[in-house]
């Protein structure tokens, strides 16, 4: 693909006026300003790591988050920084003091509220040139057919196994993390290769109960998770995928292990 | 032969003293764990030299065996 050159950079409330002007939805004014080479301003400082294409591929894509707690708070909140065009975010809990240890959207007043409806509305004061639309439900399947990629940041192991078989029926990449205490795990799982999930079956009585979560361990599994899904979104091989990354923060011990050898 | 062993998260109080264990010849993953007493039913993932592998293929010597519980919170 060829690498489009930055001509100039253009500010949000310009951006606006021209949808005020064309009438044209706010994300569609975003792409066509990039593809003029017009950089939103605030990508500029993604723009010596991302070129205008990867930033014009990340605005045309669209990730579903699968619960909007430790990992998925952080995920979502990275994703909009980063230029996502678009977020599903799914979550069918709302907010508990418990929460508040470690999930960035749980807030003293957000609690008793619907975690996804929090990403969306989190979203809005962040990046209001993206899209977060809020699934206050389980995830089901035609949550996957508009996206490029699946984020798994569910709590708890049970129904990992089943979204790694939606993602691999919808044809998507799946990235995964799992965290208990000061570990963390991270995968990225391809359409029809092993997964974490595979490890994680329905009866598994999962560490995270014994150990407990904490917050820089979810906001350090979704750091890892938001890098595989930008660089799948833009076309790069993902780092971690059909591998297993352990990280022990306690001891800051990581390894990465090949899981397509069973 | 002897075998390199690391218990991870919940199951690290399981690891050999100094990280090693000395076993009999043909010995799989799967008797290293009943030997250190782990509760089969709580490790997930094995992996040999970096790689997941079936608990009950037969070690070599030196191998480095990891031992992983589900780690599924969020």
């Amino acid at each position: 693909m060829t690498q489009q050159p930055i001509r100039t950079y253009i500010s949000d409330r310009e951006i606006f006026n021209r949808a005020d002007i064309s009438g044209n939805p706010v994300q569609e004014e975003v792409l066509l300003a990039m593809e003029a080479g017009e950089l939103p301003l605030r990508y500029q400082r993604n723009s010596q790591t991302l070129s205008l294409t990867d930033q014009i591929s990340l605005t045309r894509s669209a990730v579903l988050i699968v619960g909007c707690g430790g990992l998925g708070g952080n995920l979502c909140e990275y994703l909009v920084r980063m230029g996502v065009g678009k977020i599903v975010a799914c979550d069918p809990d709302v907010f508990e003091e418990s929460n508040c240890n470690r999930q960035i959207l749980a807030t003293s007043e957000t609690l008793g509220k619907p975690k996804a409806l929090a990403a969306r509305q989190r979203a809005l004061t962040i990046n209001p040139l993206v899209e977060v639309v809020a699934v206050e439900d389980l995830v089901r399947v035609d949550l996957l057919d508009s996206v490029q990629a699946v984020a798994d940041c569910l709590g708890g192991a049970d129904y990992r196994q089943e979204l790694l078989e939606m993602a691999g029926n919808a044809d998507l990449p799946l990235v995964s993390a799992g965290i208990a205490g000061w570990h963390a795990l991270v995968c990225t799982t391809w359409p029809g290769e092993s997964g974490i999930g595979e490890f994680m079956g329905k009866s598994t009585s999962s560490v995270e109960n014994e150990l407990g979560v904490l917050a820089p361990v979810a906001s350090f599994a979704a750091s890892l998770q938001a890098g595989e899904l930008i660089r799948i979104l833009t076309g790069v091989d993902p780092a971690l995928r059909g591998s297993l990354l352990m990280a022990d923060m306690a001891r800051m011990r990581f390894s990465t292990v090949d899981l397509n050898t069973l | 032969m002897q075998i390199q062993v690391s218990c991870y998260a919940t199951l690290a109080r399981f690891t050999p003293q100094d990280g090693t264990l000395e076993v009999e010849q043909g010995s799989t993953a799967r008797d290293l764990i009943r030997y250190l007493q782990v509760p089969e039913d709580d490790v997930k993932i094995i992996f040999i030299n970096g790689k997941s592998s079936d608990p009950d293929n037969p070690l070599n010597d030196q191998d480095r065996v990891g031992i992983f519980p589900a780690v599924g919170g969020g």
